[in-house]
């Protein structure tokens, strides 16, 4: 893990939104703030253990409002972190210590990161699930669609990497029928479509 | 099963999700998606599916960089630097070559000492969890028996069922992994390589890759092990690859010769 320079934290963001950044941004954010998540998680009934679990959490959780262009910089990227970290704990804490909902102490959220920070842990609970499906889809489709949707690499560099399917379009044709799978899964599970219908009536 | 009309809708929002629609056809699909509540909330499966693969992704990506800082970062704060009092240059340079050949050796024997097929299998093993799906059968499904860590009573039901698919095979071998036999494991996770060999439904393929690679360090199998890495790494869209590649080529090596 090489950290080449520094960055301020508007460059951290712009690095995060960035594929091939994303690494050496992530690398920094451990090498700048892991000791003191850390810290905070073990002062406060955690073990080391439970601070890996959690600082990866929030640093998707993070990663997560980046992307949607939610973080708008009224704090420094330390202080979110810290927040999410102090809000990701704290559910933690609860869910362990009562059958209650783990949500529940977030239910009126005081501010943008106990928000974003709901918003992350019902986002968790179906994610959950729709990977579960989308771990039943074949090795091809999975491929694709990680290629398609997380290295966000185009048809044509696909086709270099999938030499399988001839050309774009029909993989194109490969990818809405993933999709499609994907998505009738989701439709047959009720459950799933309420926890969804749910999520975003909060996300309002 | 859907008719052409509903595969088309589908096409149409997949298409709109992913930025592929022309101007007029994009303006169309969001009148539809204003007009057609349905449509609307299929789209919102889309988007959910869109998002909930780059989360996979990206919690595997911070995975990686975890790890990495954990074998490369955390070590330094368990050795702090010596201090060497100021000494003219040629010495200091002897000293510092002269601790680096103490401190080089020293690692050397204490990493070949503390290396074992277990303590690398321990550093790279992270227990697979089934994500929580509440549409599942009862309590005594493989499933929430293996959740419930209780590998006892998934080996028993394994065993019990007549008919087995990838994903019992799958967990029976995890199962044993957890409970110390990485024979019987190496054994279910080829059992699983054999079935999606010959079936077109393939489900747990890279999975049982990755786990069937720690499983033979487990069993001291190192030259399957390093096969395994290979095939791994070998494929940089492997779902397993950075940790595939996080495992140490010089720490095989040694365990190679420790059993010589």
């Amino acid at each position: 893990m090489q950290i080449v320079r520094n960055y301020s934290d508007a460059e951290l963001i712009s690095a995060l939104k960035h594929p091939t950044e994303m690494d050496v941004a992530i690398s920094l954010i451990y090498k700048e703030y892991y000791a003191l998540l850390e810290n905070y998680v073990i002062n406060n009934k955690g073990s080391k253990e439970d601070a890996a679990d959690i600082i990866q959490e929030t640093i998707v959780a993070f990663i997560g409002i980046v992307e949607q262009d939610k973080y708008r910089g009224d704090a420094s990227i330390k202080s979110f972190l810290y927040a999410i970290t102090r809000n990701l704990w704290l559910a933690e804490l609860r869910k362990r210590s009562s059958a209650d909902n783990r949500n529940r102490i977030f239910e009126k959220a005081k501010d943008d990161t106990e928000q974003a920070t709901i918003q992350h842990l019902v986002q968790r609970e179906y994610f959950a699930v729709i990977q579960q499906f989308f771990e039943k889809l074949g090795t091809k489709c999975r491929q694709l669609l990680m290629l398609v949707y997380y290295e966000d690499l185009s048809m044509s560099d696909i086709v270099q990497q999938m030499p399988d399917y001839q050309n774009e379009q029909v993989l194109r044709n490969k990818k809405y029928k993933c999709m499609k799978q994907l998505e009738q899964m989701i439709q047959n599970d009720q459950s799933l479509r309420t926890q969804l219908k749910n999520a975003l009536r909060y996300a309002g | 099963m859907q008719d052409n009309s509903t595969d088309d809708m589908a096409e149409m929002l997949i298409r709109y999700m992913d930025g592929e629609l022309n101007a007029a056809e994009r303006e169309a699909a969001e009148k539809l998606l204003r007009e057609d509540a349905a449509l609307q909330e299929r789209y919102q499966y889309f988007l959910a599916a869109k998002r909930a693969i780059k989360a996979q992704a990206l919690k595997q990506r911070v995975q990686a960089v975890h790890q990495a800082y954990m074998q490369e970062v955390k070590p330094q704060e368990t050795h702090p630097a010596n201090v060497v009092k100021p000494a003219s240059f040629p010495k200091r340079l002897m000293r510092v070559a002269a601790i680096l050949i103490v401190v080089i050796a020293g690692y050397g024997v204490f990493q070949y000492t503390s290396t074992t097929n277990q303590s690398v299998y321990n550093d790279h093993f992270i227990a697979y969890q089934l994500p929580v799906n509440r549409s599942n059968e009862g309590p005594d499904s493989i499933d929430a028996l293996y959740n419930a860590g209780n590998f006892n009573a998934v080996i028993s039901t394994f065993n019990e069922l007549q008919q087995k698919n990838q994903k019992d095979y799958f967990l029976a071998a995890q199962s044993y992994l957890q409970l110390n036999n990485a024979d019987a494991a190496i054994n279910l996770f080829r059992q699983v390589e054999d079935i999606n060999n010959n079936s077109t439904d393939k489900y747990f393929v890279q999975e049982t890759d990755y786990y069937l690679l720690l499983a033979y360090i487990k069993a001291g199998k190192i030259d399957l092990a390093k096969k395994q890495q290979d095939k791994i790494i070998s494929n940089k869209q492997h779902l397993f690859y950075a940790k595939a590649k996080n495992i140490s080529s010089i720490k095989l090596m040694m365990l190679k010769w420790k059993d010589k």
